[in-house]
């Protein structure tokens, strides 16, 4: 199973944290800071695989991590994942953000972190791969889309309505 | 997302700021304003959205955000899409399970899971996999299991829902009721929609480890499904990666059947050796881009494990190793990489590990790669490749490299030398150097395990003891001696320094200026050993007990509070006007009860845990041979990672099987008896001499027997196949004993059986004969040596004859020696269990079951734990969980013998308290093994 998937850029900014487990906020961070601590001073040349760190999995976890212009992207999976098909998964999650942003670079990432969001739930849920189908997960992000669309109207007309949802 | 300019020019605001604070006041400046927002009344859907969209930034920063829960809440109860689909964002990414919003977000999933819009249902469904409940699993499930069954559900709502109960399973197994829809769920494997299969798959594999007969199924569907995709190329261009056909569900098929037993039918064999063959052969031709070499290698790797697990021929594994081979030595780092990781993997198990050896070089150079992650699986492959050929050169290997390995590696590379070296050492002498030179190596990068286990090794093997204490005494007269060496080397002249007392310069004196030389520049954990060393060389050679005594007194006054005590304590001792008390505590230590070896057990303490069962855990290979020799269809189990007790010749071995104690076996008066004696008092005597023995039957020491004029205990330690069983005789009486006869004698074969068979051979020990007279309240004891040559059916006999007050008696008692008694316990995989399970049974090889009267079982609420203590004791391994029904134990073990090999045994015991009855099945490779497992239970379960 994927325990979570992080992208921060090569200073160790975050610009995603999902974690498949309940896990707490400073503890994210920590695990965060800890692979970008591992990742930064491997050279490219070197493989994309890495055995877990204490804080997550010990050796039983492993971390699969690419390297894109200013990004990482890194997955950290238990055992019972594949390690080279965490190594392509990142790769179809990047052409699937791509496809989105039309050349995504960091500043999608940044200003449209709920879309990264959205879209990485097309790709795994529960932590596990649900859609490996570049159309397909573009296609349930169109849709996605579409319905999301007729919102901005509303405050572009700067409607101050009232709505409140149903009951709490 | 339509944007929101407010978050926008907050996310530029953070991002212009130069330093963390002036980001952190930012930050503090935006969180306020946002709790006054939130309190004002009237906040609009878009607003609220984008102060909760701000809220999980300020998060993602790392944050902590305590607050906006509530607006969360009211966000996924909107109408509106966006609204609804940040509201769950911020559910999944802010709320705990334990949050006191959790109760309104389950009702607004319940509500959702069904909404027409399928969008909707989808993000509920998406939201179950962050933040499952107990109510959720318990009231929902069933509804999820009709989601994905709907014959009207798109393929997206379908999806979600078979991974929403994959998530529910694994979080609250016993709430979702799976048994009761694992069955509906199955067929959607075979389902057009790849996506779905793939979904379903991993579900399906969550499933097969809990609930692996209701799952079998499954197996038919993957292996057509597999085909079709491999073989056959139905699939849709949409799930084309980079030229090959869905990878990912190829991967997640060959993982998932690895999870069931092989398939018996030899077509289906065929078909699947065929799709293996296949994927093996596509990976043969160059020249391809990098992302499709991985998506193809992931298929491969992934087909060369389940290859393994089939055992589908060795000639498979042959071409396997060879492709490995070109792989390892590719200029590609993650193909290097993957290339070890599998070959280790294959090394486990490949029959003839030639194949691999002849790489032998390129994996050492391996040790020394530029890339950390590359150099650890080279260290996993030489551990794996190992065998008794190949143990120096790579040991040796492993030593020279150790001097340069970086740190982090260096514990675990110390860790599996000591393994290594233990297990196929040959020679003491080279036991001995590999580990002191270890110790020096290593010492500061290693746990304490490793000079606990040198020590506890040389305690077990009189033949390492003399060669060890020259090299002690040796290392202690080196320039340096490093910490853990100092260790070794005093804790065994300590133990043993009177066996090379009468070499020149070996003198006990010269021991001890050894010893009080290094003393200074010790650590005070180095210094508590030397000093209980001091204190044993008081006890052994008086002629240096006053220096000892100068010593001990020093120390006397010690600043660190554990060395000042052990001085006193020892000082004391030794001073005590008797003469019995300081060779009585400081006597000898006796060879170490073989249990796991504290190595193995912190090797495999690195493993960590992971959601789906591993398939395979790293070994070495002797093990998993050996468990290939003696699991009928010769299948490797996915469980070698039990190996390196020992089993080596230099090593002790193990006498795992008594290892079980528990409870004491001091018990009070019961007698054993003379069975030609007719009193009730004498009926009485019988019958708690077999309590006395069915006990035995599961401990290693306690009473045999008790009567008026001696009583007989009994030590016993097995290293199967042999044992060694020390039989203490004490006498009761007030009188002298004499005329002492301790003889103990196999059973005959019974008459018939013709064959010359071996069976059980017992000797006295050497060099111990017993005192032929013992004083009132006086103890002699005595050694049996029990070789177990092949599976034997009854117990040795054992006689004591003797004179008291002029008086001859005799006793002939039964020696608790049986077959089980040479049984060590193996873990095996849960899913495995009922696996082998059923091969055995289908071998007919043995079994022996029987139904036994347990009526305890109602009354006695400690009865299930006894149980298990009882069939842990007998040297099985219990594996928890493999049993549906809880009550029922399962266990598996491996008798050695020394001629006849080994053989595996299962064991399942179902207790019945309703009925008071309790059901004892045992298949094994022997039927004797088996018939005398299930002997003894009887014996047992009679007794209690």
């Amino acid at each position: 199973m994927i325990k979570a998937v992080l992208i921060f850029n090569q200073l160790g900014k975050p610009r995603l944290i999902k974690f498949y487990e309940q896990i707490g906020t400073a503890a994210q961070q920590e695990i965060l800071r800890e692979i970008h601590s591992l990742v930064a001073k491997r050279p490219d040349t070197q493989c994309n695989f890495l055995e877990g760190t204490r804080s997550i999995g010990g050796a039983g976890a492993r971390i699969v991590y690419r390297h894109y212009a200013t990004l990482y992207f890194v997955f950290v999976a238990d055992q019972s994942e594949s390690d080279l098909g965490m190594l392509d998964l990142i790769q179809l999650f990047v052409e699937a953000l791509d496809r989105s942003f039309e050349n995504v670079c960091e500043l999608d990432l940044i200003f449209h972190f709920d879309e990264i969001h959205h879209i990485l739930s097309e790709v795994v849920s529960a932590g596990m791969v649900i859609e490996t189908s570049l159309a397909e997960i573009g296609s349930a992000v169109d849709e996605a889309k579409r319905l999301a669309k007729p919102d901005s109207d509303h405050s572009r007309l700067g409607l101050h309505s009232l709505r409140r949802g149903f009951v709490q | 997302m339509a944007p929101m300019k407010g978050l926008t020019v907050f996310i530029a605001d953070v991002r212009k700021c130069r330093s963390p604070e002036e980001e952190e006041r930012r930050v503090n400046k935006e969180l306020a304003n946002i709790r006054l927002k939130f309190k004002e009344p009237g906040l609009n859907g878009y607003n609220r959205k984008k102060y909760v969209c701000k809220l999980i930034y300020m998060s993602l920063l790392g944050y902590d955000v305590q607050f906006g829960h509530r607006e969360a809440v009211e966000l996924i109860n909107s109408a509106k899409y966006s609204e609804k689909q940040i509201g769950y964002l911020a559910v999944s990414l802010l709320l705990t399970e334990d949050s006191g919003f959790m109760r309104a977000v389950v009702a607004a999933l319940r509500r959702d899971v069904y909404d027409a819009n399928e969008c909707n249902a989808c993000l509920a469904l998406s939201a179950i996999t962050n933040v499952a409940t107990r109510e959720i699993a318990e009231t929902l499930t069933e509804d999820i299991v009709a989601q994905l069954v709907s014959s009207s559900a798109s393929m997206f709502v379908k999806k979600k829902a078979a991974l929403c109960l994959l998530r529910l399973l694994r979080r609250f197994p016993e709430a979702v009721n799976a048994q009761q829809w694992a069955a509906r769920v199955v067929p959607y494997i075979g389902h057009r929609d790849i996506g779905v299969t793939l979904s379903v798959a991993s579900l399906v594999t969550a499933l097969a480890q809990q609930h692996p007969d209701e799952m079998r199924k499954a197996v038919g569907l993957a292996i057509r499904r597999l085909k079709s995709l491999v073989a056959d190329g139905e699939h849709t261009a949409d799930y084309v990666y980079y030229r090959v056909p869905a990878p990912w569900l190829q991967v997640k098929l060959l993982r998932l059947l690895q999870y069931f037993p092989p398939p018996e039918s030899p077509e289906v064999r065929a078909m699947l050796a065929g799709i293996l063959r296949r994927i093996i052969d596509q990976s043969q031709d160059a020249a391809r881009e990098l992302q499709q070499m991985n998506a193809q290698y992931a298929v491969l790797f992934e087909a060369i494990g389940l290859g393994i697990h089939l055992d589908a021929g060795q000639g498979l594994l042959q071409d396997s190793a060879a492709l490995l081979g070109r792989f390892i030595t590719s200029r590609e780092t993650n193909v290097r990489y993957l290339g070890l990781e599998a070959m280790a993997r294959l090394a486990t198990y490949i029959d003839d590990v030639g194949a691999i050896k002849q790489y032998q070089g390129v994996i050492i150079q391996s040790l020394r790669d530029r890339d950390t992650s590359v150099r650890r699986r080279a260290l996993d492959l030489l551990y794996s490749m190992c065998d008794v050929d190949s143990a120096r050169a790579i040991v040796d290997e492993l030593l020279r490299h150790m001097a340069i390995a970086d740190l982090a590696l260096r514990e675990e590379m110390a860790l599996k030398v000591a393994i290594l070296t233990e297990k196929f050492a040959t020679e003491y002498a080279w036991y001995v150097d590999v580990m002191m030179r270890l110790v020096s190596l290593a010492g500061d990068h290693m746990g304490d395990e490793v000079w606990h286990r040198i020590v506890q090794v040389i305690l077990g093997n009189e033949e390492l003891q003399l060669y060890a204490c020259r090299i002690a005494l040796q290392s202690l007269r080196a320039p340096v001696c490093h910490e853990s060496a100092f260790k070794v080397s005093v804790y065994v002249l300590g133990e043993f320094g009177h066996l090379i007392a009468n070499a020149p310069d070996c003198a006990p004196i010269d021991q001890l200026k050894a010893v009080q030389a290094k003393m200074p520049a010790a650590s005070p954990a180095a210094r508590g050993v030397a000093l209980t060393a001091v204190a044993k060389f008081a006890n052994l050679f008086p002629e240096i007990k006053t220096l000892c005594l100068r010593l001990l007194d020093r120390f006397r006054s010690a600043l660190d509070v554990e060395l000042q005590q052990r001085a006193c304590e020892y000082y004391a001792l030794a001073t005590v006007e008797s003469e019995d008390l300081l060779p009585a505590v400081l006597e000898e230590m006796p060879p170490f009860p073989e249990r796991q070896s504290a190595l193995v057990s912190r090797l495999l303490a690195k493993g960590g845990d992971t959601e789906d069962q591993r398939t395979w855990v790293l070994g070495t290979r002797d093990t998993a041979r050996a468990q290939q020799q003696q699991q009928q269809p010769s299948r490797p189990g996915p469980e070698a990672g039990q190996d390196g007790t020992t089993a080596a010749a230099a090593a002790d071995g193990d006498g795992g099987g008594d290892a079980a104690q528990g409870s004491s076996a001091s018990d009070d008066a019961g007698e054993d008896g003379q069975q030609h004696q007719q009193s009730p008092e004498a009926l009485a005597l019988v019958a708690r001499g077999r309590k006395h023995y069915a006990r035995l039957l599961w401990e290693s020491d306690g009473i045999l027997y008790d009567g008026d004029e001696v009583q007989v205990g009994i030590v016993a330690q097995y290293k199967p196949p042999a044992g060694r069983v020390g039989v203490f005789v004490g006498n009761k009486a007030a009188a002298p004993i004499c005329d002492l006869v301790i003889e103990a004698r196999a059973a005959a074969s019974p008459p018939g059986d013709s064959s010359d068979a071996p069976g059980l051979e017992i000797r006295l020990s050497e060099a111990q004969a017993p005192p032929d007279s013992l004083l009132p309240l006086a103890q002699a004891r005595v050694f049996f040596d029990a070789m177990c040559s092949g599976m034997f059916e009854a117990p040795p006999t054992l006689r004591i004859a003797y004179t008291l007050a002029g008086a001859p008696s005799e006793l002939e008692l039964r020696l608790p020696v049986t077959a089980t008694h040479f049984v060590d316990p193996v873990t095996i995989a849960v899913s495995d269990f009922f696996a082998r399970w059923e091969q055995l049974g289908a071998a007919g090889i043995g079994e022996a079951r029987e139904v036994f009267r347990t009526p305890f079982l109602a009354t006695d609420g400690g009865a299930g734990p006894w149980l298990r203590s009882v069939v842990g004791g007998m040297g099985f391994a219990l594996i928890q969980g493999a049993d549906p029904a809880p009550d029922n134990i399962v266990a598996v073990g491996i008798a050695s013998t020394a001629q006849a090999g080994r053989f595996g045994c299962l064991m399942r015991v179902e207790p019945k308290a309703s009925h008071g009855l309790t059901r004892v099945t045992v298949r094994a490779t022997n039927a004797v093994l088996a018939a005398a497992v299930v002997a003894n239970l009887s014996t047992i379960l009679a007794e209690r």
